[in-house]
Order: C-alpha cells, then structure tokens, then sequence
C-alpha cells in the first residue's frame, strides 16, 4: 500500500465520507449505515422503555393500597400485558441489537455489517410494529392477556375482540427485526473481519453476539409459529388450541416458552458480553478464562433450551419429565457462575477504576446474583409448585432481567457513549442517579418477594384489606417511583453528557479494542482502511493503529468505483478471501417495510383478499432490491492493498449471501420442525383423539407434488446454454404444483375446522404452498437475471442461492406429502 | 471453510440437544402407548426402554467428544471445544430421573 500525506489522508477521508455517509434532510431515510441503524435502534428502544416505565408506574399506582379504583380490571390487564410486552419486546431485544449493529463492524475490524438494507429494514419494521402496538394501547385495544398470551384465554371465545390479534400480528411484525438482525449479525462476524480475525483472537463481545445471534435463529421460529396457528384459528377456526375439537391448550404453551426461555438468555448474554468486554478495561487487565468463558457461554446458549417447561411445571406434566427440566435449570447455573467468577478473578487481579460503568457493574453484580440465587430457588419443582405464579416470581424475573440487562446496558451506555457523542461525561448526576435507581429496585422487588411468599397472586387489579399484602404493596410502590427518578437522572446526565461534555482525543478508557481505533463521533464508513490483526483483538493499542488506518495504510486503503468495500475472510483463520461490495443507501427498505406493515394491517383488520395483493407488492420490492446487486460482466481479482488479489463477492465460492441463505433456511427448518411437533404433541396429549373423521390423504396430490418438485430440483443446475429454458421448466413445475396444493387445500377446509388433525394436514400442506411459491418467485427471478447478463459460468451466485431453496422445498414439500400418511398411521388408519 | 472446528465447538451439545428430545418424547410416547404398565420382573418396558435410551445418548456423546478431540491441532478452539464437549457430557445427569422417578404422573 502506498504511503499517504496528511493531504491524501484528508482526501481518503471526503472520497469515504461521499460514498458511505447519509445524506442530511429526506436523505435520511435511505439510511442503510450501521451506525446510523445502530443508534436508530437504540434510540427507539429508549423511548419505547420509558413507555414501558409509565406503565410500570401505572401498575405500581394501582397496587398501592388495597382496593384501589385508579384502574379497572380491564385496563389494568391491558397496562399489566403491555408493560411485558414493550419491555421484552420492544425495549431489550432491539437495544442490545442495536448495540451490537452500532459495535460489531467497529470491534471487527470493519466498515460495516454484511446486509445494510436488511438492518434498515428490520429497524422499519420494529419501528412501526412497535408503533401498532402502543397505538392500540393508546386506542384500548391493547392485549390484556398478559405477555405471553395463554390460550384459551386469547383464544376467540375469551377473548373476542381484536385485542389478542394484535399482539399476534403486530409481535410477528417486530420479529422480522429480530429473524434479520439474527442472520445479519452470524454472517458479519463469521465473515467480515479484519485480515488475521480468526475466531479466537475475536473480541469476546463478538463471541457472546456470535452465539445468541444462533439462538434467536432457533429461539424465534417456534413463537412466530405458535403466533401463526393461534391466529389461524381465531380468524379461520382451525383448533389448533382448542380442545373440543382436538386442540390443546399446552400447544400454545410449549411453542411459546421454546422462545420464551432461550428469549431470557437472549436478552442476558449480550449484557454479559458487555461485561466481559467492560470490566477487563475498567480493571485494566485482560479477562481471566478467555477460553472457559466462551465455553461457559456456549453451555448455556444449549442449556437454555432446555428449560422451557421451567414455566409449565404445575400443568401436570409426569415426575420424570418435569426432573430433565428441573435439572437443566439448576444446570444452566453453574456456566452463568463460571462468567460470574471470571469476572470477579478480573477485577481481583488488575487495578480497577472505580469510574460511573463500575458502579452498574457492580450494581449488576448484587442484584442479578441474588436474581440468580432465587432462579435456583424456582428451578426446584417442589418450591415452584408454592411460588408458581405469585409476585414472588415477578421479583425473581425483574432480579434476573434488571440485574442481568438493565445495569449492564447502564455501564454500556456511560462506556461508549464518549464514542457515539465524542464527548465524556461531566459526572454530577451519575452517581446520584446510580444510587436512587439501586436503592429504588431493591426497595421494590425485594419487598415484592415478600408480598410474593405471603400469597399475593400474579395479575389482579385489587386485594382485599385483610389480605395483609397492603404495607409491603406501599413499599414497593415507593421504591418503583425512586426507581423511576433515577433513571429520569439518568437520562438527564446522558442529555448533558450529549451536548455539554467534554471532548477528548481518543480512547479515554485506555481499551483495547478496535472501537476505539477510529475518530469518535466514527465517520460512516469507520474505518479509513482496515487494520491487520496480529493478536487477541482485545490486546490491541488502537491508539497506535487509529493514525495508521486513518492515513490508509491498512487494507481498501483507497476508493474504487464508488464502491462500497469490505473484506470477507475465511470463518475459521481470518485469511481474507473476497472483496464483499456492499449495496447503496436506499430508501426501499422503508417502503418495504410500510408494504410489510400494510400486510399485517389488513390481516389485522380481516381484509385478507386486499392482504394477498399487499403482499405482491412486498415481493415485488424485495425484488427491486436486486438492481444494483450483482455483476453484468467477469471480473479479474481486485486488489486489497496487501496480499493477494481478491475476487469480487459475486464470483467467490461462498458470499456472505450464501451463508446468510444457509441460516435463514436454518430458521425456517426450525420453524417447520416445531410445526411437526406440534402435530405429533396433539396426537399424544391433546384429548379428543382419535379423530371422529377421516385423515384426508390426497394420494394423487401428494405423488403430483413429489414429482413436480422432483423436476424443479434437478431443472436447476450449474450456468450454461440451457441454463434459461431449464429454468422455465422449474417455473412450469412449481406452477403446477401450487395447483394441485392450493386445489388440495380447499378440498380438506371444511374439514379442518372441525378437528386439529386435519387442521395439522391443513397448516403442513400450508407451509408447502408457500414454499413452492417462493420457489416460483426465484425460478422466474432467475430467468430474468440470467436474460439480463447477471450470470455467466464464473457469475452463477443468483443461481446457486435459488438451488438451496429448491433443495430444502424438495425436502420439506416431500415430507408434507407423507405426512398425512403418518398421522393417518398413528391415530389407527381413519383414513378414506 | 473448514467445517471441522465448528464440529468440534457444537457437536456433543447438539448431540445433548437431541438427546433431551429423544428422551422427552419417548417418556410422552412410552406414556400414551401404556408401556408404563408392561412389566418386565418389577421393572416397566418404559423405564428400561428409557434408561437404555439415556445409556445411548451417553455412549453417543462420548463418542462424538472423541471424534471432536481428534479434529485439528491443540489450539485456542480446540481447548474452546474440548471445555464445551466435557460440560455437555456433563450436563447428561439432566437424565438420571429415568432411574427411580414416576413415569407417567
């Protein structure tokens, strides 16, 4: 690489900025940057949480005293159900994305994440998803159910209003954010790194991200699975819950605490990660157990799925079943206490600052252990069955989740906020804010394991005087509005921080991490050239590498073509091995989005023959994002600065594209296994089974099918002369087996709402018409990208990521064909 | 890429994880099948069948431990991997119910 003046640095510097930055005004919302998406998020998430506090207050006001006539059941069910469900969903999973979108790229070693349309559009969604939401709250037409929504409660006959259907559809709506952000944040770190990133030299952050990005991917499908049946039946009446016709209660509960359990780990270990990346700074020693942490950490992302029934024990599941789940709660301890114990090894070995971050962690540190200690306390079924959904649990959960992600998200913010802003903290509010927001929790949820252990149930508006709950109530509510203050103080001190700090030069912290390697507030493209990493990425002196990078005499060290470059690298060693071009900023995401929403709005509303044309428009789109992907011509390989030439993204082997296809087949194959289970859990739990009717077989369908998608899969294969009319082969098949699908479909509907196993056949045979669609769709995308000069022998990546989806549909679409075979089998061949 | 360290970092837990689910849905099957009441001497066919299912997960993981501790040289990721697999296997004593609890109450 050539050595640059201060001239051409500052030059380097106006040609990145032209090329990566967001445009002021209207501009803004084409914003694709991971920055900019970063703080969106985070923003939102802040506003959304104070949203979410007013209701806490709400609540807190309404249990004060004993019956009390501030609310009235109806809105206080709906105030209780949307404070849990802003917080979870709104609040803690979309902030620790947004850090991770805001951090990742900079603590990589690179300029951005590898699919910045998709953050956008996963920000848009959650925007208005969340909006929907609380706008229904502002209407009274919010869930009242509380946030996990059991059947039969939010069942059509208990719930018969449009309260339930939003929770459903508008949560949906929120996890494509959630579905995105997951694949987004695996193919960026297991791709785009800095040259010599292998995976042990990764910041630990990067680790804590790599692994709960994995478990959103299987944690999310089965809740939007569940999601999708319950909503099936309260607008078509197919029983998936009901158990008059065959349905089961329990089904609701199993698909949704698959997430909701892993969706605790998914919300704490990003704060872990925060800590493990906060502390050794703060103690200015490197952490101890770098190598058992990370194993600790992979422990529980397995465990933590292992626990789901935790929150089932007292629906009467058998003793033997019950220990495997008791026993993975009290397990699942035991690697959350190695993290604990590494972090206290950390800070007993260095020289701790005892700075504003080190008070949340120490914050963190006392609540969520005792959060933790309480947790194995609730893990033991025979204290469980006494607790069981009395306050005692709700202070154990906010121990868990306040401990566990609000004081580390606390520490995060006082740690990087100097980064965002350029600016440090002026320190008068801090530590008065710290100590009322600690003393304010404990004063409320430590009393409220009092009122918890003396009887008082989960959930109601009023109890009676003599009850004896009243005092400790009181105290609770005080405590929840000191609480409050303290994080009004809060929010006052980062206001201050924001516009009066003071600046610095770089790194106040003395990190070493590559963060801190850039300007701060960081330029759009974040680093001017990308570093070369010779060592853990957390032992780095980014105050001897951020003039070099700056000066370009790191790797993409120059422009080219306009081109918005990034290095991908072998996931294992690092070893660059394709020059990744990123699209331009668009604002089709939005519009994206906003026809995503008006989707879920007309389903919303019951309008579904206006929901079918919406969603063509959002496939429409989608494809529109496919203009300025792709290469019309060969390329030779590029240049990077050092090493090697590369080759362009979209002739390399495997693009992040490829892999990012890879986990969103991993996610759906989720999805569609937790559809089969919920099958097979009917068959053996659900009463009313046998079924009094006949399985629907559909022999010809199912022998149409197979040999359509047979045809489909092998029509596809490597680019050449034939490659088009192969294509239009593939098109015809799936067209024809849609078809028969859809035709197969309407034959059985009668029959699917009278009992939840051809209700099963039902959704099974709906998965496939779906994926043969989306097959269609690809086929004809590809005929079109191939008669437009996008492939070639060397250009064939549009046609590669098509024959995965061809394969899982052949895959998937042969097992719904045989599926009603088997449930036929398995409840004693009632069969025609 | 090579595959082999991601199989050496994940391979016994996802064996766990299977495992758990086999077990789990065998008890549930072995219940509604009514094996609780199949007695073989004072032991039912659903106890044996799942303590010989769990004894097979066991010898299952410990072979996918061996397996993974052979892939690649004594690196970072393979002391990464060998920490994981070694507390999957511990993580097996999720299933010593099988030995004296209640089958199917």
């Amino acid at each position: 690489m050539t050595r640059r003046s201060p001239s051409s640095a500052l030059r380097l510097h106006r040609e990145l900025t032209a090329i990566w930055a967001t445009p002021p005004g209207w501009g803004r919302l084409k914003a694709v940057n991971h920055t900019t998406i970063g703080k969106r998020f985070m923003l939102t998430a802040l506003v959304f949480f104070a949203i979410g506090g007013v209701l806490a207050m709400l609540i807190r006001t309404q249990l004060a005293t004993t019956q009390s006539a501030f609310l009235d059941a109806a809105a206080y069910a709906q105030v209780f159900t949307m404070h849990g469900v802003v917080m979870m969903f709104l609040f803690a999973i979309p902030f620790f994305e947004g850090l991770a979108m805001y951090l990742l790229p900079k603590m990589l070693g690179s300029r951005d994440l590898a699919f910045p349309r998709m953050s956008a559009y996963g920000y848009w969604c959650y925007l208005f998803g969340g909006t929907f939401l609380v706008g229904a709250l502002l209407a009274g037409v919010a869930p009242a159910g509380g946030w996990f929504m059991y059947t039969p409660l939010s069942s059509a006959t208990h719930a018969p209003g449009i309260n339930a259907d939003v929770w459903l559809l508008g949560i949906t709506f929120v996890e494509i954010s959630a579905l995105s952000a997951a694949v987004e944040v695996l193919v960026s770190i297991l791709k785009l790194r800095a040259p010599g990133m292998s995976l042990t030299r990764m910041p630990v952050f990067a680790w804590y991200m790599l692994i709960v990005a994995g478990m959103m991917l299987i944690g999310f499908p089965p809740l939007i699975l569940g999601s999708i049946l319950l909503e099936a039946e309260r607008a078509f009446g197919l029983p998936f819950f009901d158990p008059v016709r065959g349905g089961d209660p329990l089904l609701w509960q199993h698909l949704f605490w698959l997430f909701g359990h892993p969706e605790v780990y998914i919300i704490f270990l990003p704060a872990a990660g925060v800590l493990s990346t906060v502390i050794p700074t703060l103690a200015r020693r490197p952490l101890e157990g770098y190598e058992i942490v990370v194993a600790a950490v992979i422990a529980v992302a397995f465990l933590s799925f292992g626990l789901w029934v935790h929150h089932m024990y007292t629906v009467g599941i058998p003793h033997v079943a019950l220990s495997f789940f008791s026993a993975a709660s009290g397990l699942v301890a035991v690697p959350t206490g190695v993290q604990v114990f590494a972090w206290l090894a950390t800070l007993a070995h260095g020289r701790p600052r005892f700075s504003v971050p080190m008070l949340h962690v120490f914050g963190f540190l006392f609540v969520f252990v005792l959060g933790g200690l309480t947790g194995v306390m609730l893990a033991m079924v025979p204290f469980d069955w006494q607790a069981h959904d009395t306050h005692f649990v709700v202070a154990h959960l906010h121990y868990v989740l306040v401990g566990g992600f609000v004081f580390p998200m606390l520490a995060a913010a006082y740690y990087w906020l100097p980064h965002i802003f350029g600016r440090q903290p002026v320190q008068h509010l801090s530590h008065a804010a710290f100590w009322t927001i600690f003393i304010g929790f404990n004063l409320t949820f430590f009393a409220m394991h009092l009122t918890g252990l003396r009887g008082m149930p989960r959930r109601i508006s009023t109890y009676p005087p003599e009850a004896g709950w009243e005092t400790l109530n009181l105290v609770s509510s005080m405590g929840g509005f000191v609480m409050t203050t303290g994080f009004a103080l809060v929010a006052l001190d980062l206001l201050l921080l924001a516009v009066f700090g003071k600046p610095f030069r770089r790194n106040p912290w003395r990190a070493g991490t590559l963060e801190w390697a850039m300007p701060t507030p960081p330029p759009a493209y974040a680093f001017a050239s990308l570093p070369e990493v010779p060592a853990r990425a957390d032992r780095l002196d980014p105050d001897r590498l951020g003039p070099a990078l700056a000066a370009g005499k790191g790797y993409l060290g120059a422009t080219r073509h306009g081109w918005m470059e990034v290095l991908g690298v072998d996931m294992v060693s690092g070893r660059p091995e394709q020059l990744v071009v990123l699209p331009r900023r668009t604002s089709l995401p939005l519009w994206t989005a906003l026809a995503t929403g008006s989707v879920f709005a007309l389903l919303l509303f019951k309008l579904y023959w206006l929901a079918l044309p919406a969603l063509l428009v959002v496939t429409a789109l989608f494809l529109l994002w496919t203009r300025d992907c792709g290469l019309r011509t060969d390329l030779a390989d590029l240049p990077v600065g050092h090493g090697p030439d590369l080759p362009h993204h979209y002739q390399s082997e495997r693009p992040p594209s490829y892999w990012a296809m890879i986990f969103t087949l991993a996610a759906d194959a989720t999805l569609y296994a937790s559809l089969l289970f919920g099958a097979l859990f009917l068959w053996l739990s659900a009463p009313g089974w046998p079924p009094g009717l006949a399985i629907p077989l559909g022999a010809f369908t199912a022998a149409a099918v197979a040999a359509a998608l047979a045809v489909a899969a092998v029509s596809v294969r490597s680019a050449d002369g034939g490659t088009a009319g192969r294509l239009c082969v593939a098109a015809l098949a799936y067209a024809a087996a849609l078809v028969v699908l859809v035709a197969f479909l309407a034959d059985i509907r009668g029959a699917a709402v009278r009992h939840a196993a051809v209700a099963s056949v039902f959704a099974v045979t709906s998965y496939a018409v779906l994926h043969v669609a989306v097959g269609l769709v690809l086929s004809l995308f590809c005929v079109w990208r191939v008669g437009s000069g996008h492939v070639s022998a060397r250009r064939d990546l549009d046609l590669r990521l098509a024959r995965l989806w061809h394969m899982f549909t052949l895959v998937t679409g042969l097992a719904a064909t045989a599926f009603p075979f088997v449930l036929n089998v398995l409840t004693g061949g009632a069969g025609p | 890429m090579n595959a082999n360290p991601f199989f050496g970092l994940f391979a016994v837990w996802i064996g766990w994880a299977g495992g758990f689910l086999l077990l789990y849905g065998l008890q549930a099957t072995g219940c509604r099948a009514g094996w609780d009441g199949d007695m073989i001497g004072p032991i039912s066919v659903l106890r044996l069948l799942l303590v010989a299912a769990t004894a097979g997960v066991v010898l299952v993981l410990l072979a996918l431990w061996r397996k993974a501790g052979r892939e690649g040289p004594a690196s970072s990721l393979a002391r990464i991997a060998g920490l994981a697999n070694g507390a999957a296997i511990l993580a097996t004593l999720c299933f010593a119910g099988v030995l004296w609890l209640r089958m199917c109450t």
